[in-house]
């Protein structure tokens, strides 16, 4: 790999936005490590964007693990200017079905995940003198969730977490890090590759989306790589949506 | 010169406006004109106006094409979007509705704010948007794209440190403006964004502002700000570049604040 390389780290990042997020970062010059649980998909997401690829193995809701992931990472690259936490799962249960457990785990990988990463780069970044940290949130944290199938308010609690952590820890690690948040709205996805949801989100699309259209795990990338490369930047603290503009339905 | 954004040696995304038109008011200076510069240094062919000549002739070395014009004259800021369309023979690409401000005002308590104040701080801001937006909208809707940015302001989000009724109500509305803009010409392909800017000393109304805090209210301003300093214009200028970008494609009816965190 180059020497002077930056360094990313795309937690979630073997499919969906989290893969369209790596490749456009590796396309912006980055090497990648990708954090996963799906080893089939990460391998072949990490044989797409070439040599200077990571792949590690593991459970974001794990905070000991994060600590050993992003050693290893910085071990190999030698520094990490750029954390992604975007690994998250739907929750579609209601309030009067969710067990103790599965509201815990839900809260576990979309938001102590956050801090899990953030809690092991932010040394890493603090030494080095700067980074970036964009954290995935969802349309979910403002709306309440349009895709009932997807998810309901046990991710809505989680991704709405993610914007309170955001805005608090720009304050905590400034000026040295950046952070923001990112919520996306109907993406097209594999996750979003379900009849249902196809059917559902046309409708939305149709209805309820100003550019009349579904999103793209690029369109999210694009920004993802704007604030990874926006030099200087100015913004810290903040949440992007990146919905097309879909009116609260 | 310009907005490359970029990631210091490894990182790095060059976007580019070549064959693009861009039409910017309040180009003269501050943001403006770093907006200006920024597209210019893109490729970008950009059109400007403002209301002084002097500056102007500053910003017209970046190559920008420059005009004078009161956007308080609708007529006049309609016939500018009309003559720039004529000139690139098509759609204005990007429209960016900079020119705004407090018009040299002091803050008064309500009961002594006149007429004339309040009406020349709302024609300035929202007016002025409103009137170039309309301009420039039919040929981008033929298009079948356009991009629109405008500036609001952090008072437009919320009370405003400048004090001034009109300016808070006024910047308040450009936010308004854009949500109903990108609702309305979102399915034309055009997209509708604001970008709000903290407070940055720009111009001679913003040192005013900045002076009158005294070394203990400029120190506890910087304090707040998560990053440990005030904005520049090429922070704001850089957060412009993306909305007007292919990066921003999805990315509509937003409001962007550039302040460092708070």
């Amino acid at each position: 790999m180059m020497a002077d390389a930056r360094v990313a780290i795309v937690t979630g990042g073997a499919r969906g936005i989290g893969r369209g997020c790596a490749l456009a970062l590796a396309r912006a010059g980055y090497a990648i490590a990708l954090i996963d649980v799906l080893a089939p998909e990460m391998e072949r997401t990490a044989a797409e964007i070439g040599p200077a690829t990571m792949c590690i193995h593991a459970d974001v809701a794990d905070f000991t693990r994060a600590q050993q992931v992003v050693a290893e990472v910085r071990d190999r690259f030698g520094r990490i200017d750029f954390l992604l936490n975007n690994a998250g799962r739907p929750m579609p249960k209601g309030l009067l079905e969710i067990t103790e457990a599965e509201f815990d785990e839900t809260i576990a990988v979309n938001l102590k995940s956050c801090f899990n990463y953030i809690r092991a780069v932010a040394p890493v970044m603090l030494a080095q003198g700067g980074g970036r940290i964009a954290s995935m949130s969802s349309l979910n944290a403002h709306s309440g969730g349009v895709t009932a199938a997807l998810s309901r308010f046990a991710y809505a609690s989680a991704k709405a977490g993610i914007l309170g952590m955001t805005r608090a820890l720009a304050k905590e690690l400034g000026p040295t890090i950046l952070i923001n948040a990112i919520c996306p709205g109907l993406i097209q996805t594999e996750l979003a590759k379900n009849p249902v949801i196809v059917e559902r989100g046309t409708q939305i699309a149709r209805d309820g989306i100003a550019l009349h259209r579904m999103g793209s795990p690029d369109d999210v990338a694009q920004l993802v790589v704007f604030l990874a490369t926006c030099e200087p930047c100015f913004i810290t603290g903040q949440d992007f949506k990146v919905d097309g503009f879909q009116y609260n339905m | 010169m310009g907005s490359r954004l970029r990631g210091n040696d490894g990182g790095r995304m060059d976007i580019r406006f070549d064959a693009k038109t861009v039409v910017l008011s309040g180009a003269g200076h501050g943001f403006g004109r770093a907006i200006a510069e920024s597209f210019a240094g893109l490729g970008a062919r950009v059109f400007g106006c403002d209301l002084s000549a002097r500056e102007l002739a500053e910003t017209a070395k970046a190559g920008v094409s420059t005009q004078v014009i009161d956007l308080t004259d609708r007529a006049a800021s309609a016939d500018w979007i009309k003559r720039v369309e004529d000139a690139v023979g098509g759609a204005v690409d990007v429209l960016v509705n900079n020119a705004g401000g407090v018009a040299g005002q002091e803050p008064h308590p309500i009961e002594e704010v006149g007429d004339a104040d309040w009406d020349r701080i709302l024609a300035i801001n929202v007016g002025a948007a409103f009137v170039l937006s309309r301009a420039a909208a039919p040929a981008m809707k033929r298009a079948g794209h356009g991009r629109i940015v405008n500036i609001s302001s952090g008072a437009g989000l919320q009370a405003s440190l400048t004090g001034i009724q009109a300016y808070c109500a006024a910047k308040h509305a450009v936010i308004g403006l854009t949500r109903q803009l990108a609702h309305e010409l979102g399915p034309f392909g055009i997209t509708v964004n604001s970008v709000a800017p903290g407070f940055v000393r720009t111009n001679e109304a913003t040192e005013k502002q900045w002076a009158s805090y005294g070394a203990a209210g400029q120190e506890a301003l910087v304090r707040g700000i998560a990053m440990k300093r005030l904005g520049t214009a090429q922070d704001i200028a850089n957060a412009v570049i993306f909305f007007a970008s292919d990066l921003a494609g999805f990315v509509n009816g937003q409001i962007l604040q550039v302040d460092g965190g708070k």
